[in-house]
């Protein structure tokens, strides 16, 4: 036989048959000798599995699997659904109770504060000497030193009487260290004789004070032993440690707290010139105060707050506990759900492996479909949260609202728990023996 | 000199991917063990290589197995199920594997399938020796065979044409186009035009093994391996799908070692070797 060559360019008797090969023996199948064309491109040589395929094929098995037993995939979404509401509630419980414990700290307008070193939280606060402020004002880049004073009285809710603590916080009304909604419109007000300007976001056992307001315009309730007046609102919000706040001038919480001594405030609020550099700033103040005062900046003001709430109370621990009992809750019903159908399909998962599949391959099916429940049980949860999250601030008026940031991270969680549960699940593939098919 | 090919009948290549020398008079070289120059595998071939399934239709005797002894259990508990067996089937072959409840045709089956570790002798399926071989091999030689079991065992929740096309995705070769089409093609080949798109729940039993049929021969496997393809079909469609078996060995020199014990079949096959308590006791051509 001649060595013949065909257009795939095998060796063989094809080429012998090939039209161009039978009119011109000896000449290439293309003859460029013959037309001057230039050869044709080699034909592609068949090609391994690309990445690409190597993870789409064994998505596509697992879903058209999964798609095929209707029942089963819904009650696996309805699991991992749950897993994600679960999730997604606690860690949203969790955010509110530090964004409200923090936001009161979080609405001041300075850039350094003077904090007692033993204040763990800042509606218990430890004094510090007033003078601390004086003595931040020798630094040229100091523009104010402005006094904070934070405790709570009980308010007498003026349409039935009932009582409860509310949080009051005194400070210079027109120094511009807070930037509470409505602040600025009531300052004026604020600086006659107790003067309260109350928070509309107070919880409704206060009383529903915005309307005695707009109906009557300032009235007067009481507050600790003493008759004060309403003068205008402002909007803060409750928190885990206040359930209401009331804000006012500096000499009125003065009138109103009169155990407190002249000379002590609870924190002092910084503002610097506009080209002041803040590190700068701190490092001197740290360098020129004694150590009965820490300067923190704003940010570590906050963080501080919100340390006191993750470490030293059992809150943070007991949400964080909820979500991994959700996820753990969650594992285990994607994971009943992936072994049962993996034992079901056991003669399935046995004939592929009999006619060449790998284990590896069939591992990439179970994971496939425990990463596909993942995303859709998370969709549903997520837009059911949204609608959940403003049922529950409506109801305890706590900052509970839907952010990228959380999406994600129960996104990762999710697809964590699934994939945990479907290493799991796998385990049972082997129980899938091709041998047993005959 | 040359030799031909015994058994190939001249049939048109369906895809054009069977190696040349098949159904084209099979004229070989005589010192060649496979088909087509140049591109011989030494039947003696050790080596399973890297990547997808092997080259298939290039060994002159896709089964060769001698002094094959197994064993279930261990110890006290170890039962021999084969002993001391030789065979050697050829290119083109449709041989039927016979005998008793019992007697290892079912744990032979599966030795020369690479579905079960080797434990003692020599089984060397299309060049390679299973002897010794890692599973990662096994898997290999597994997608140059085609398996045709007793109970279909097709995906329920697959149409006829993606059942057939699971046999090419294992290695992804080809592009999904042309793994339908092929499957498309298989599936129209063994008589099932106008079924591709069906569940095999609203498939006959009958059309069921056909689709198992084609899952098995898309691939153009170098051998095929059935058990009982026949047991679970009436009368008509049973002797239909035996004689597509037969066209097919026949049109594509693609050896066939079928389990079975119904003997409305007997006349496709070339040779009937027959087995008892582990051994084979008798080969007769058909």
């Amino acid at each position: 036989m001649s060595a013949t060559m065909d257009k795939g360019g095998r060796f063989g008797p094809a080429a012998l048959r090939s039209p161009d090969a039978i009119g011109t023996p000896g000449l290439l199948p293309w003859a460029p000798e013959r037309t001057g064309e230039a050869p044709p491109a080699a034909p592609a040589v068949p090609r391994g599995p690309g990445m690409l395929s190597a993870l789409l094929l064994p998505a596509r098995l697992a879903w058209r699997q999964l798609r095929a037993e209707r029942a089963r995939l819904f009650s696996a979404m309805a699991g991992v659904m749950f897993a994600a509401v679960l999730v997604f509630m606690q860690l949203g419980f969790r955010s509110a109770l530090f964004d409200s414990a923090t936001r009161l700290l979080a609405a001041m307008e300075a850039e350094l504060f003077l904090l007692n070193p033993l204040t763990t939280v800042s509606f218990r606060p430890e004094p510090i000497p007033r003078v601390r402020a004086h003595q931040a004002l020798a630094l040229p880049e100091v523009a104010q030193a402005v006094p904070v004073y934070m405790t709570q009285a009980t308010w007498r809710n003026p349409e039935d009487g009932s009582r409860r603590m509310i949080q009051m916080i005194g400070f210079d009304v027109e120094a511009g260290a807070m930037r509470f909604e409505g602040l600025d419109a009531i300052a004026p007000a604020l600086r006659r004789v107790d003067a309260v300007g109350f928070d509309t976001r107070s919880r409704p056992e206060f009383g529903d004070v915005a309307r005695l307001f707009a109906e009557r315009g300032p009235f007067e309730v009481q507050v600790g032993n003493r008759m004060v007046e309403v003068v205008g609102l402002v909007t803060i919000g409750p928190s885990f440690g206040a359930d209401g706040n009331l804000v006012m001038s500096e000499v009125n919480f003065r009138r109103m707290v009169r155990e407190r001594q002249a000379t002590n405030t609870d924190l002092v609020a910084i503002r610097l010139q506009p080209d002041a550099d803040v590190a700068t700033a701190q490092r001197r103040l740290r360098e020129i105060m004694p150590p009965d005062v820490m300067v923190l900046t704003h940010a570590e003001l906050v963080a501080h707050e919100r340390r006191y709430w993750e470490t030293a109370t059992p809150i943070g621990f007991i949400f964080g506990f909820g979500s991994v009992m959700g996820l753990i809750v969650g594992m285990v019903i994607v994971y009943q759900i992936l072994f049962s159908d993996i034992a079901n399909h056991l003669r399935e998962y046995a004939t592929l492996k009999a006619i060449g599949y790998s284990n590896f391959y069939l591992a990439r099916v179970v994971m496939a479909a425990a990463l596909i429940l993942a995303v859709i049980g998370f969709l549903p949860g997520a837009a059911l949260c949204v609608w959940l999250y403003d049922v529950v601030a409506d109801a305890t008026f706590l900052p509970l609202a839907m952010t990228f940031e959380r999406a994600a991270v129960v996104f990762a969680l999710i697809f964590g728990m699934c994939a945990a549960a479907g290493l799991l699940a796998m385990r049972k593939l082997r129980d899938a023996s091709p041998a047993d098919m005959f | 000199m040359r030799r031909v090919l015994p058994r190939t009948h001249g049939f048109q290549r369906p895809f054009g991917l069977w190696p040349e020398g098949f159904g084209e008079g099979g004229a070989l070289p005589e010192d060649s063990e496979g088909f087509g120059e140049g591109g011989a595998l030494p039947e003696d071939s050790e080596g399973f290589g890297e990547g997808g399934a092997l080259p298939v239709g290039l060994v002159m005797d896709p089964i060769k197995i001698s002094k094959l002894t197994f064993a279930y259990g261990e110890g006290e508990l170890r039962r021999p199920v084969l002993r001391d067996v030789a065979l050697q089937v050829h290119a083109g072959e449709v041989v039927l594997l016979t005998g008793p409840s019992g007697s290892g045709k079912t744990t032979l089956l599966t030795l020369i399938g690479a579905l079960r570790a080797m434990q003692e002798g020599s089984c060397r399926v299309l060049g390679r020796e299973l002897m010794g071989a890692s599973e990662h091999e096994r898997v290999r030689l597994r997608r140059s065979i085609g398996f045709i079991f007793q109970n279909h065992n097709l995906l329920g929740f697959l149409t006829a044409r993606q059942n057939v096309a699971m046999a090419l995705e294992v290695e992804a070769a080809l592009p999904e186009r042309d793994r339908l089409a092929r499957a498309g093609a298989m599936l129209a080949a063994v008589g099932l035009d106008g079924h591709e798109d069906k569940l095999p729940a609203k498939l006959s039993g009958g059309q069921r093994q056909r689709v198992a049929i084609a899952r098995a021969l898309v691939g153009e496997p170098g051998l095929v391996l059935a058990d009982e393809p026949t047991a679970a079909l009436d009368k008509v469609s049973g002797g239909e799908v035996a004689h597509l078996l037969r066209d097919m060995a026949k049109s594509r020199g693609t050896p066939i070692l079928m389990v079975t014990h119904d003997p409305r079949i007997l006349d496709i096959a070339d040779r009937v070797v027959a087995m008892e308590d582990g051994r084979i006791v008798e080969a007769a051509a058909a």
